[in-house]
Formats: C-alpha cells, structure tokens, sequence
C-alpha cells in the first residue's frame, strides 16, 4: 500500500502529530499507514481523507492497482 | 468508554490487584509460609507497584496531552497477539506436559504441580508481552 498523506500533510504545514490529534489516533499509527506498514480501517481512512481533504481513492493506492 | 473512564478503570484495577497481593503477603507472613515464598511474593508485588506506576504515569501524561491510550492499530495489534500468544502457548503446554511426563518416568524429583502450573501461567503472559512489542515495532501483517 502507498499514500499520498505525507505529501498532502506537507501541503498543508501539517506534523504527524497534528494529524493524529484531529483524528482522534496515536501518532504510530499515522507513522506506520504512512510506511505502508498498518492498512488503517475505513472508518479511518474516511476520517483522514476528509482531514486532508482528498478522496479515498487518491489518498491511498495498492499494489495491485 | 471515554479516555478518563478508561484511566480510572486501569487505576482502580491495579490497586484491587496490589491490595489483594499485599494482603496475601502479609498473610503468608503470618501463617509461616518460608521467609524465600514470602520474600518472593513481596518483591513480585513491589516490581508489579513500580510497573503500575511508570505505566500511569505514562497514561496520565499522554491523557493530559490528548492522545489516546489506544486506537485501532493497538487494539488490532493486541489482538493479533493474544491470539498468537494463545496457539504458542497451548503448543508450549503440551511441551512442558511431555518434558514433565518423562522426568516422572524416569524417577527424577520435578517441580510441584502448582510450581508448573506458576511456569504455565508467566510463560504465557511472556510469550503475549514479547509478541505485543514485536507486533508494534514491525507492524500488523495485513
């Protein structure tokens, strides 16, 4: 799995750590869906999506896609 | 359950756990359980007291500062553990059982029942505790 949430987090002036306090997670998890480490739920992706302002499908993107 | 509740749980749990230890202590203290058992049961609850301790410390600090004490990657990776830990330790049982059985045939003084049965238990919360850090640092598999 590749994201584009640190790319759009830099658009935005954004720490890991801002980003984890809007969404209500811990700053490792934002760290490890960004290594493509944790496939995060949707729930998640949806909040993070909405946080930065991009859809789903561009946010995230599979291998095998 | 929000974050305070939480806390306050994590808070009132382990103080029924230390009290009911520190009594037993005394209790066995007091009926004449050998001074290495009592010691023993005294440095097990003062180590399980500065583990509490550092652990809320750490859960007060990160509550403060509005972190969660856990999200869905914890939950998933604690998950994902308890049940590894689960299969390694019913293989690590039957093991134990096998190593036990042959000692017993072979007429070689073992361990009391209860004293395996203590291994049984700190194996199984090792095997969860070791897996747990290893699952957070490398990651749930998907």
């Amino acid at each position: 799995m590749k994201t584009k949430i640190k790319e759009l987090r830099a658009r935005y002036n954004m720490t890991q750590d801002d980003l984890a306090k809007k969404i209500g997670v811990r700053r490792e998890t934002i760290l490890f869906i960004e290594n493509g480490k944790y496939v995060p739920s949707l729930k998640l992706a949806h909040d993070i999506a909405k946080v930065l302002k991009t859809p789903i499908d561009e946010l995230f993107t599979f291998e095998k896609d | 359950m929000d974050e305070r509740a939480r806390f306050r749980a994590f808070v009132g749990i382990v103080v029924v756990v230390l009290v009911l230890g520190a009594f037993f202590v005394i209790v066995f203290a007091n009926a004449g359980v050998d001074n290495w058992a009592t010691l023993m049961s005294a440095a097990i609850i003062v180590s399980m007291a500065a583990i509490a301790l550092i652990v809320a410390r750490k859960k007060l600090k990160e509550l403060k500062s509005g972190i969660p004490s856990e999200d869905e990657r914890s939950r998933a990776i604690r998950m994902r553990a308890g049940y590894l830990a689960f299969y390694i330790s019913l293989y690590f049982v039957f093991g134990m059982s096998f190593f036990h059985a042959i000692l017993e045939d072979n007429h070689v003084s073992s361990l009391p029942t209860s004293e395996w049965l203590m291994i049984y238990v700190a194996a199984m919360g090792s095997i969860f505790l070791v897996l747990n850090a290893y699952l957070t640092r490398k990651g749930v598999p998907e």
